[in-house]
């Protein structure tokens, strides 16, 4: 038995290192597809697609990861990415994080492992960017960076600095908890109670970070902070949060899951003066607005998951978007917006019932396909996003009448 | 009524290539005590739990008052008015005594779907009164109870059903001497109905003076049935083992042998409400033993001095050092060592190898040059004492759960005496053991004696403490009661007027 | 000592514990009401302390069904959102209102239930083992299911319009002390709570007394899933949504009836396990609540709060007792 248990340990170690290698051979086929891949970030003409076998074909095998799955928000970023890999014909490969921050790289990994021909990469950690960075580097596998970026300038730098780096698009995290710190100044909101997601999360903290230091500044004060690792728990905290604090003006989810349940706790607190405000532009917030204390909705930063896969796109098409300086694109101010209660329907009908760019409307957004497509048109592109834009475009595509825009107070003569 | 309970017809069973039980024939007569006496081993257990719906026969047959009977579970054995009060512990800690009694049965004392707890008391203490078994706190949690009251419970249990035939498998060991008598007046009652007992134990000179008949096994096989009045002790345990048991079983002396030099030095030893101030001196090379009634604080008395108990005051230091032994660790590092009465629960890792368990109060010296384990060291120092100890398994990768009671104990035991010890606690080391791994656990303590170790012998068995030590401590009511001399004082009647 | 006198003295000892314990408890309460300015025992924050303790008190009454007989399943959480999002569609999608809410709900997570527990029981494997697997593939059920809502509804689970009479006061609480009775008599004056319990304490007792082991732990699954069904409905209603979670995210959702567990079961030798359980879920939600009002951050320095509390009622139930708390 022992000599049987002996036998089976050795063989279990020839699989595992056969795996090992196995898994080096892998990479080895990917640097051969890809070894035609040359030039310099800095180099705008001699970057060129990786002439992988999916890339012959016109088509690529591109890799996104999503930090989880529960979280609305999360998927919708990674919805929006995959809308822009479908409109090119592209395949795509999927990893879901499990919120999970140690995850990402390991999916990172093993996405490169499986051949994909770029990377769209969410990742909301400083010291790993680099990382990701190398990783890409070494198996010479151009990546986007999505929604979060890196805010030091020497990291920024090395970014910029690696081949393989095609761009960052993020929204303008700040102005998020600034346009709710300003909404709730200007009407004379003075007391709130924050509830946000678990300390430290990547979304929330710079959102509340923003919103604390506007509205503090001007005189605001915070009540409570409170922190739930699941959105489900954040209404009981509320509710005990509101026996401490009666009387507060507003309550500010800082996702749509805590302001959903901030209204439920005012309901059962019985506290009728109170208001919501919250960021997060998804379905079950939105029918809210206007029906319940909820009264300021604001967000949208899921158009960074779209606008991100096209500028992976364009590198892999051979068109990199690149400034007069042949840096890579590198946007962080992706504005959000407010969704006012009678443009409900409109968003909700080409927001949420569909993506707000239309697939032929994205499949313009390459060089390859529109030569008039470049960086300062992809600037462009992200100076012209807004709700009220967007209406209009869908009016240009004939889905929306002239008088269903302006019965919202949109004109579009 | 015919005067035949029970017969068993060429009954075998087999545990893989073990055979258990080999062509059994035997034969139950209705009001009679009929022992089963083997080692450990021999299959007597298996028999008994046959017989009551524990386990299945591979072959054979069996009648019960005339009608053939083959128990597929205890339930319906029950039904058959058979039960069994088990060798080992067998209640559920966490539940009530009473709930313990009727466990499985508590349908009975359905109310519209509710149990009435009232009925079901009601119901255990009129068995508690019929048979005079003393008094059993019946409400709060059984794991509070005592070995020997949880012993009582079982035998209530097992009365519950109203048996006619009621198996007892080592019983009396884990009764004091006053719990003793208090069964064989219940066992002289039962059979006074006309109730039948068969009787497992290895007290031999017990079976002889309780049972009418007596059938000894031997690896399986019946090799003797005769009536009780027919057997001598020798030739009983000559039929048992299959040869004479070399030695002496009892020491022979009549005088205290032990050093002058003091090992161990106990002042005023007390545990609120369990002990109270117990002074006493352990010489190099005595056996002292520790005798007293049920609840007299015996085995309290073994869990103080290794300091297991919280709370406790007094002193217990060794003399030539003045090392005061607060903990466990204390007394491990002076050189001492403490066997408990409930071997498989305080004692044994039983679902560890031997190996393991031998090693655990040695891994000290089992390091190699950077202070791990070497696995040649535990390998020796397991294969070695395992030999010397005669430990009977497959090798010192046996679990031992697996092993009889006797060989357990061997593992048990020989873990601490490998050690350089000067003193050990051993409490009721025979318990549960054939009278083969008994002799020869004497034979051991004899030789540590002689080496100069000092023993604390905590015995439920009079007879053992008279037979082993040079003096012996008797408690009462948690307290010191006297220290007798073997010189002068061992006598049995000296002995049980101390105690009461 | 005569036996019924040191029968008595435990008897008196026990209840003392219990007059020491909630007279302990009152002090404290009284205490922190004092710091907290008096806000504390106002009724509407008693209110919301109960309907706080609701959710995990439920989930703790099934719990102890289940863990009672030895079987630890950490895929209630995973059970509850997945079967919570089954009723709500029941409610939702398929119109079926509040008897859809219930029915489907509880139905769902007996089955589930079921599932987990037979996993462990007919595949021989561990509970936590099979549990923790279950918790998964529940998970991504839930998660698969999410996904495919974020693309086509807007949003990645239903939250409930209506039908949250059961999560809303005084029915909650009525439902709370019915579901109190019930679980107390079943598990302490019931055939199957004592056979559970047996199975629990000692296995091969159980089977030597003729206790059909597999049925009764899969009889005490079913209760214990309509308590945890029970509660999957109390909180969907409650907070008209539960989220889906990937990765063992949902223990999240049981942690606070995990913590229950441990402090009933830290105080089984003074009180009942179901009675514990009422005290200890209002206690560890009383908890949360006046550290709230004092104005302790929530996610760390409540959390730490609650972890020193489960230790102190560990250490304080067992003062003197002799033996490994298990």
């Amino acid at each position: 038995m022992k000599r049987i248990k002996k036998l089976l340990s050795v063989l279990l170690v020839l699989v595992f290192t056969a795996f090992l290698f196995a898994g080096c051979a892998n990479n080895t086929k990917t640097e051969d597809t890809t070894g035609a891949t040359g030039g310099s970030a800095g180099d705008a003409t001699t970057t060129t697609a990786p002439e992988s076998g999916a890339a012959a074909t016109g088509t690529y095998n591109i890799g996104y990861n999503y930090f989880g799955s529960g979280s609305y928000a999360l998927l919708s970023l990674a919805n929006n990415s995959k809308v822009v890999i479908d409109a090119f014909g592209n395949k795509a490969t999927s990893m879901d994080d499990e919120f999970s921050v140690e995850k990402i790289v390991q999916d990172a990994e093993n996405m490169i492992s499986s051949g994909v021909d770029g990377l769209i990469i969410w990742l909301p950690v400083e010291s790993l960017y680099l990382t990701v960075a190398d990783m890409c580097e070494k198996a010479k596998v151009p990546f986007v960076l999505n929604d979060k970026i890196p805010s030091d300038p020497s990291i920024i730098e090395k970014l910029k600095a690696n081949p393989y780096f095609a761009g960052a698009v993020a929204p303008a995290n700040a102005v998020y908890g600034e346009a709710i710190a300003n909404y709730a100044l200007d009407n004379n909101l003075k007391t709130c109670i924050i509830s946000s997601s678990s300390v430290g999360d990547a979304s929330d903290t710079p959102r509340l970070d923003a919103f604390t230091k506007a509205f503090t500044a001007a005189g605001g004060k915070i009540l409570a902070e409170l922190h739930a690792d699941a959105a489900d728990a954040a209404q009981g905290q509320i509710e005990d949060a509101l026996v401490a604090n009666p009387d507060p003006d507003f309550v500010y989810g800082v996702g749509s899951d805590f302001g959903i349940a901030a209204v439920s706790a005012l309901e059962n607190a019985g506290n009728s003066r109170a208001i919501v405000v919250t960021s997060g532009l998804d379905k079950a917030a939105l029918e809210l607005l206007g029906t319940s204390s909820l009264k300021m909705v604001n967000g949208d930063f899921w158009v960074c998951g779209m606008l991100s896969a096209v500028v992976l796109q364009n590198y892999l098409d051979g068109t990199p978007l690149k400034d007069a300086d042949g840096n890579p694109v590198w946007v962080d101010n992706v504005m959000p917006f407010e969704v006012p209660s009678e443009k409900y329907d409109l968003y909700k009908k080409f927001f949420l019932d569909e993506y707000c760019y239309s697939a032929d409307e994205l499949k313009q957004m390459s060089g390859k396909t529109n030569p008039d497509f470049n960086y300062d048109a992809f600037l462009q592109v992200i100076a012209d996003y807004s709700l009220d834009n967007r209406l209009i475009a869908k009016y240009k595509e004939g889905k929306v009448t002239k008088e269903e825009l302006s019965a919202v107070g949109i004109n579009v003569e | 009524m015919a005067e035949e309970i029970l017969r068993i017809e060429n009954l075998s069973k087999s545990f893989g290539p073990t055979l258990a039980n080999k062509n059994i024939n035997l034969s139950l007569k209705r009001g009679s005590v009929h022992g089963l006496a083997g080692e450990n081993g021999s299959g007597k257990s298996t028999l008994a739990s046959i017989v009551c719906g524990i386990q299945k026969k591979d072959s054979g047959k069996i009648y019960k008052d005339g009608e053939e009977y083959s128990p597929a579970n205890p339930i319906e054995a029950g039904n058959r008015h058979v039960s069994m009060v088990v060798q080992e512990l067998g209640i559920v800690g966490n539940l009530s005594p009473v709930v313990n009694i009727f466990l499985g049965r508590t349908e009975q004392f359905k109310k519209n779907g509710i149990l009435d707890f009232n009925k079901m008391e009601k119901a255990a203490r009129e068995q508690l009164d019929k048979w005079e078994l003393g008094e059993l706190a019946l409400d709060g949690m059984t794991e509070t109870l005592s070995i020997g009251q949880r012993k009582i419970l079982e035998l209530i249990r097992a009365l519950s059903i109203d048996p006619d035939l009621l198996i007892l498998d080592e019983i009396s060991q884990a009764l004091s001497q006053d719990k003793r008598e208090i069964l064989y007046k219940f066992i002289k009652h039962f059979t006074g109905e006309g109730k039948t007992i068969l009787m497992i134990t290895h007290d031999l000179e017990e079976m002889l003076e309780i049972c009418d008949t007596i059938s000894v096994l031997r690896d399986g096989e019946i090799v003797a049935t005769k009536a009780c009045a027919d057997f001598t002790l020798e030739e009983l345990k000559h039929k048992m083992i299959g040869r004479e048991i070399a030695g002496d079983y009892y020491r022979n002396d009549q005088e205290e042998q032990y050093g002058e030099e003091v090992i161990l030095e106990v002042e005023k030893l007390g545990v609120p409400g369990q002990l109270e101030d117990v002074s006493f001196q352990l010489h190099k090379g005595e056996v002292l033993g520790v005798c007293g009634l049920s609840d007299a604080g015996i085995h309290t008395l073994g869990a103080a001095l290794f300091g297991l108990l919280e709370h406790r005051t007094g002193k217990v230091c060794m003399k030539a050092t003045g090392k005061l032994l607060n903990r466990p660790k204390d007394v491990i590092k002076a050189g001492g060592a403490y066997l408990s009465k409930d071997r498989d629960a305080d004692g044994l890792m039983l679902d560890a190898s031997i190996g393991d368990n031998i090693i655990v109060p040695n891994v000290g010296d089992m390091t190699g040059k950077f202070g791990f384990l070497s696995p040649g060291k535990v390998k020796k120092l397991a294969q070695e004492t395992s030999e010397a100890y005669a430990i009977k398994s497959t090798g010192i990768d046996h679990i031992v759960k697996r092993l009889s009671g006797g060989n357990k104990q061997k593992v048990n035991l020989s873990r601490w005496l490998i050690k350089d010890l000067k003193f050990i606690i051993l409490d009721c080391p025979t318990r549960g053991v054939d009278i083969g791994v008994k002799a020869y656990i004497y034979e051991v303590l004899r030789k540590a004696k002689k080496a100069g170790l000092g023993i604390i012998l905590i015995s439920d068995e009079l007879s053992e403490a008279m037979g082993m030590s040079d003096r012996i401590l008797v408690m009462r009511d948690h307290k010191k009661a006297g220290i007798l001399s073997r010189t002068t004082d061992f006598t049995e009647d000296k002995i049980i007027e101390v105690m009461l | 000592m005569s036996f019924s006198q040191k029968n008595n003295n435990e008897k008196m000892k026990r209840i003392r514990n219990q007059i020491i314990l909630f007279a302990g408890i009152a002090l404290l309460v009284v205490i922190s009401n004092l710091i907290v300015g008096g806000s504390l025992l106002t009724f509407g924050n008693l209110k919301t302390i109960i309907s706080h303790a609701i959710f995990p008190s439920f989930v703790t009454w099934g719990m102890m069904f289940i863990f009672t007989s030895g079987i630890i399943d950490l895929s209630i959480g995973a059970n509850i959102l997945l079967s919570a999002n089954v009723g709500a569609i029941f409610a939702m999608d398929l119109g079926m209102g509040y008897f859809g809410l219930i029915f489907a709900t509880i139905l769902c997570t007996v089955v589930l239930e079921q599932l987990s527990v037979n996993c462990s029981v007919s595949l021989k494997i561990p509970s936590w083992i099979s549990g923790l697997g279950m918790a998964l593939v529940f998970e991504a059920i839930l998660t698969i299911y999410a996904t495919i809502r974020s693309k086509t509804e807007g949003s990645s689970v239903i939250t409930l319009k209506g039908f949250r009479g059961m999560g809303t006061m005084p029915l909650m609480a009525i439902v709370w002390i019915v579901g109190f009775i019930i679980a107390y008599l079943l598990f302490n004056r019931t055939t199957l709570g004592l056979n559970i319990r047996a199975i629990g304490g000692n296995e091969g007792v159980a089977d030597a007394m003729g206790i059909d082991k597999k049925k009764t732990i899969l009889l005490g699954a079913l209760v214990g899933a309509v308590f945890i069904g029970l509660a999957a409905v109390i909180q969907e209603s409650y907070a008209g949504k539960l989220s889906s979670q990937s990765g063992l995210g949902s223990l999240s959702t049981i942690f606070k009836s995990l913590a229950t567990v441990l402090l009933a079961g830290s105080f089984e030798r003074i009180i009942s396990m179901p009675v514990g359980i009422m005290v200890g879920s209002v206690f560890i939600t009383g908890l949360f609540n006046v550290l709230t009002l004092l104005g302790v951050p929530s996610g760390t320095g409540q959390e730490i709060c609650l972890g020193g509390i489960v230790i102190l009622c560990g250490i304080i139930s067992h003062w003197g007792f002799k033996g490994v708390v298990k």
